[in-house]
């Protein structure tokens, strides 16, 4: 090219200048470009994985569905406790905001307080991006309810949530427990165990004792959710996995057992009863008066009911059969009576050395009896229940001995029964126990006299002392009482160890409780037909507060013990008044046993409660 | 010159289209999410592209010294634009838009090309190339009104675009790169004033670089006030700037310390790109894209639907497509002999290629979010226009690069 004349030659823009300033700027969008596609390679090639990751988690969420908790049976296979289909509402909100919003359009709908949502709201804070947990026992209006709101309020959930069911609540309250939302604490307690907020868990009774294996296993829906966090829908890959079902307990329970003892016993008495088949521990009968309703708490439990509940001043949520104690009063005669006989510090058929004169003069105090029963040997004595006699067999044992077999023979100890917060039974543990506990010399040696007859320092659960006639008639063995129904043969605890004549002694006392004329049971025994020969115990406590709690322990048929029975009536008086509900059950579940049918079964038994106070055996 | 109104650079036009019609695939997949699909969006991008090829055609009927001619005007026209536009509500935060009506566009947009157009001019008029920073003065002052100006809309992206421009303007007039750099240097003062140590470092740097330079005293004057100044000023500066552009630059430092505010973006773009692996998800597919995960999916964050649907091997396609059209733009100034024209071309490559790279690296979290539209694939009329206006001017650059004699 000739050199030009143009008048920009000789600025930058001759060829050669162009030419060298074009290649650096190729170098700089090449190298730019290489540079870009270094970082798309970094985050695509290199971070895929995490971020395939991060992109399916922010995807998908998965949705907790409850799983059918264990059914219980009887030991009959009857149901105890059950699941019904039911409808939960949650709420899925996408922002804190949100939450509130929602909640005020559903209040309405859902009867929400101030104090529910307050509640929700922090259910919220806790487990954010999990569904909170509104109500989990929607009727079908509500539900409709809720479904026309779905498209207003996309974070709704409407989930099926099996809904725990027992069919006899009342009859088996105390037995079954119940369920209800895991609460914050429980939540803590049991991290990295699979609960979420919102969760059934068992809290009392066998719901709890045996939560692990009735729970079952949560499954989960597994939805596409949008950057709001609305749902799509479900998510293609893997949409659903079932729950699976938790393991069905079967009981040792009687359920018509139950249900008679919810019928018969005086409903505005509290107490309980217990029954145990005194060949294995197997717990036949466990209720507590009053009971509740345990489908109450299943549902969405209002703050009113819950202070019903607590409030209530015959305290229903307590299992009285386990968790109340009562001095056994004259049915720990057959202690007494069996300690003497071990030592040997009485011979059965001789007389104590003062008669009964209606009490007895120890020291410059009268230990009053209830009747005047003259001489008497040792089954009169437990017969016709006089304390006379076993003040003097307590003054030979002594008061070491006593508590030395009470040890011995656990009364200061849990049963064991697999149900939680058994209470121990109290008894002194020694003799010092008295020095450490009223100061040294400032008790009388009169207590050894009460503790005789079963009552000061004593007190014991109606399931101990069931315990202990349990093993009066089963040959001396203490047994674990058991609740669940298994092979393995039943977990001894203690033996008593008195020889077959001794027990056999102790058996015909009660028999002749029941059925000796003389027997303090024998005018209420015999108001209705007995088809069984059912021997007893009464016991008759005194307390400080008004009228004597009643005990009576009853065991059937005597030949063949298969069933023990002990009642504990509040406040009911005389413990003979409390035969009829114990020799009733017994009956009813021989008869159950033997085939015949319940309408064969006779009507409620006169249960009298109005006796005197006076009235004691 | 007859043949100029017809004849065409088919490989240009071709790139241009292809790119174009890859975009509105992109949006015709960036409207179908999980919640509703919703048409308008490629629709419109597509007749917008029926106005953009119009426009190029009527470009190309155009001369070259005509435009020259019209360049003055023009710039001054886009200057008014720019003042009248702050005097328009602003949307999202920014006061970009003039609207009369549906009817609206971005000045910001033909006022770049305007400034192109005025820097060319300035270029051509030169007898020697600009040595010293001293000559830089009078473009540095035609890219800094509009670049001032844009800032108080505010739109941080379009004045970054602005200072690269200057920087790719000064460097075809034939300026040293070295001084290019110089006249750069506040910029970097600015960036480094949240840091004392690291600023100081970079001034004693600095003053390294020009004791071993020997430049003349005016650089040394420049170099060091300004810095300076910048290092001083720059913290009031940044309280000036809208709460929205801080956050976007704190974010940019740190996306995951606000994963749920203004770190979304980017951390949401980065999954999605991410997850995209070497094939993508396919196309229509992209789950960040279709629930919704995805932000500002039509327009900033086009290419991170790319990145998700068609992976990694979709983004090479891309910035294939993209180099080819950029080493095109360079081809073409490098063969008008004419220093308007030439620059012209070269002043669109840095235009384009400053697009490019900030957009798609803000995707991937290598650049602070902007809002700068991705060329020729964003949803966007005014921009899709500019795009091809910038196309229609190559091709008349191409056309006429052996000048008619006069």
């Amino acid at each position: 090219m000739p050199p030009s004349f143009d008048r920009r030659a000789l600025s930058p823009f001759d060829p050669l200048s162009r030419n060298r300033r074009a290649h650096l700027a190729r170098l700089t969008i090449l190298v730019g470009l290489v540079v870009l596609t270094g970082g798309f390679f970094r985050l695509q090639v290199v971070q895929h994985a995490a971020h395939q990751a991060q992109s399916t988690s922010n995807q998908v969420r998965s949705i907790p569905l409850a799983a059918p908790r264990g059914f219980m049976y009887d030991r009959d296979g009857e149901i105890i406790a059950e699941n019904l289909p039911a409808y939960s509402v949650s709420l899925m909100p996408s922002s804190d905001r949100d939450l509130r919003a929602d909640m005020e359009s559903l209040r309405p709908i859902l009867d929400l307080d101030d104090m529910d949502i307050v509640e929700l709201e922090r259910q919220y804070e806790l487990a954010p991006g999990q569904p909170i947990l509104l109500d989990d026992a929607l009727d079908y209006r509500t539900l409709s309810l809720l479904e026309e709101k779905r498209n207003e309020i996309p974070g709704i959930l409407l989930q099926p949530k099996p809904r725990r069911v027992y069919p006899h609540g009342r009859a088996t309250a105390h037995l079954t427990g119940y369920v209800a939302q895991i609460s914050e604490k429980e939540l803590g307690e049991r991290e990295g165990s699979g609960y979420t907020a919102g969760d059934i868990l068992g809290k009392t009774g066998l719901e709890s004792m045996y939560e692990a294996d009735l729970r079952g296993e949560k499954g989960a829906e597994y939805v596409e959710v949008d950057a709001l966090g609305r749902r799509i829908r479900p998510w293609p890959e893997q949409p659903f996995q079932a729950p699976s079902r938790g393991n069905d307990l079967h009981l040792t329970v009687d359920l018509d057992l139950q249900r008679r003892a919810a019928e018969i016993f005086p409903a505005d008495r509290r107490g309980a009863v217990v029954a145990i088949d005194p060949r294995n521990g197997d717990v036949l009968l466990l209720y507590s008066s009053p009971s509740y309703d345990p489908n109450v708490f299943s549902g969405r439990l209002t703050s009113d009911d819950w202070r019903r509940l607590i409030d209530d001043p015959s305290t229903p949520l307590l299992d009285r059969a386990i968790q109340a104690r009562y001095a056994p009063g004259s049915v720990f005669k057959l202690a007494t009576a069996a300690m003497a006989m071990m030592l040997g510090v009485v011979e059965p058929d001789e007389f104590e050395d003062v008669p009964c004169r209606g009490g007895y003069q120890f020291g410059s105090r009268w230990f009053g009896c209830h009747a005047v029963h003259g001489w008497a040997a040792l089954q009169d004595a437990i017969i016709t229940s006089c304390d006379t006699y076993f003040y003097q067999v307590g003054l030979k044992l002594g008061l070491e001995e006593i508590t030395r077999f009470g040890r011995a023979w656990q009364f200061d100890q849990k049963t064991g029964i697999d149900l939680p917060n058994e209470a121990a039974g109290l008894f002194p543990e020694s003799v010092e126990w008295y020095d450490e506990t009223y100061g040294e010399g400032r008790w009388g040696s009169g207590v050894v006299l009460n503790l005789a007859i079963g009552q000061g320092e004593i007190a014991l659960t109606p399931l101990k002392l069931a315990q202990f006639v349990a093993a009066v008639v089963n040959g001396g063995e203490l047994l674990r009482p058991r609740l669940r129904q298994t092979d393995a043969p039943p977990e001894i605890a203690a033996s008593l160890g008195l020889s077959r004549d001794q027990f056999e002694i102790l058996r015909t006392s009660m028999s002749g409780v029941v059925n000796d004329w003389r027997g303090t049971a024998y005018l209420r025994a015999h108001y209705t037909p007995l088809r069984y020969t059912i021997g007893g115990k009464s016991g008759t406590t005194e307390h400080n507060a008004g009228k004597p709690h009643g005990w009576f322990v009853a065991v059937g048929p005597m030949e063949d013990p298969q069933i023990v029975v002990a009642v504990v009536v509040e406040e009911g008086g005389s413990g003979s008044a409390q035969s009829p509900i114990a020799i009733d059950l017994i009956q009813t579940y021989l008869d159950d046993r033997n085939g015949i049918a319940p309408a064969e079964s006779p009507p409620p038994p006169p249960i009298a409660l109005s006796e005197s106070a006076r009235s004691t055996d | 010159m007859r043949r100029a109104a017809t004849e065409q650079n088919w490989y240009l036009l071709t790139l241009a289209v292809a790119l174009a019609l890859g975009g509105i695939a992109l949006l015709y997949s960036a409207s179908q999410t999980a919640t509703g699909t919703d048409a308008a969006y490629w629709q419109f991008q597509l007749i917008w592209l029926f106005v953009a090829l119009v426009v190029y055609a009527f470009i190309g009927v155009v001369p070259m010294r005509w435009i020259e001619k019209i360049t003055r005007p023009a710039y001054v026209l886009s200057l008014l634009m720019l003042v009248a536009v702050l005097a328009f509500p602003a949307i999202s935060g920014a006061r970009s838009w003039i609207r009369f009506g549906a009817v609206g566009f971005q000045p910001s947009e033909f006022a770049k090309i305007a400034t192109i157009l005025v820097v060319a001019q300035w270029v051509a008029r030169l007898k020697t190339p600009p040595h010293g920073l001293t000559a830089l003065v009078v473009p540095a002052f035609l890219v800094g009104i509009p670049a001032a100006l844009t800032l108080l809309q505010p739109d941080l992206g379009t004045a970054i675009v602005y200072v690269l421009l200057l920087a790719a303007l000064c460097f075809w007039a034939g300026t040293p790169p070295v001084v290019v750099l110089l006249l750069l240097s506040p910029l970097v003062s600015v960036l480094l004033t949240f840091s004392l140590s690291l600023w100081s470092l970079y001034v004693l740097a600095l003053g390294g670089l020009l004791f071993l330079l020997r430049p003349p005293r005016s650089t040394w004057i420049y170099v060091g006030a300004t810095n300076l100044l910048m290092g001083i000023v720059a913290l009031p500066l940044w309280n000036q700037l809208a709460g929205y552009q801080k956050e976007r630059l704190l974010i940019f430092l740190q996306p995951e310390s606000d994963p749920r505010g203004a770190g979304w973006n980017v951390i949401q773009s980065k999954v999605a790109i991410g997850s995209g692996g070497w094939f993508g998800k396919g196309f229509l597919e992209g789950t960040q894209k279709r629930l919704a995960f995805l932000p500002e999916r039509h327009t900033d964050f086009i290419f991170s639907v790319l990145g998700e649907e068609l992976g990694f091997l979709g983004v090479l396609v891309a910035f294939t497509l993209f180099g080819m059209l950029l080493l095109e733009g360079v081809r073409i100034a490098e063969r008008n002999p004419d220093p308007y024209a030439s620059t012209v071309a070269f002043g669109l490559v840095a235009l384009m290629a400053s697009h490019l790279a900030i957009n798609t690296a803000m995707t991937v979290g290598m650049m602070p979010i902007t809002g700068l539209p991705l060329p020729f694939v964003s949803k966007g009329g005014s921009f899709l226009v500019v795009c091809f206006a910038a196309v229609a001017l190559w091709r008349k650059i191409w056309i006429e690069r052996m000048p008619a004699r006069r």
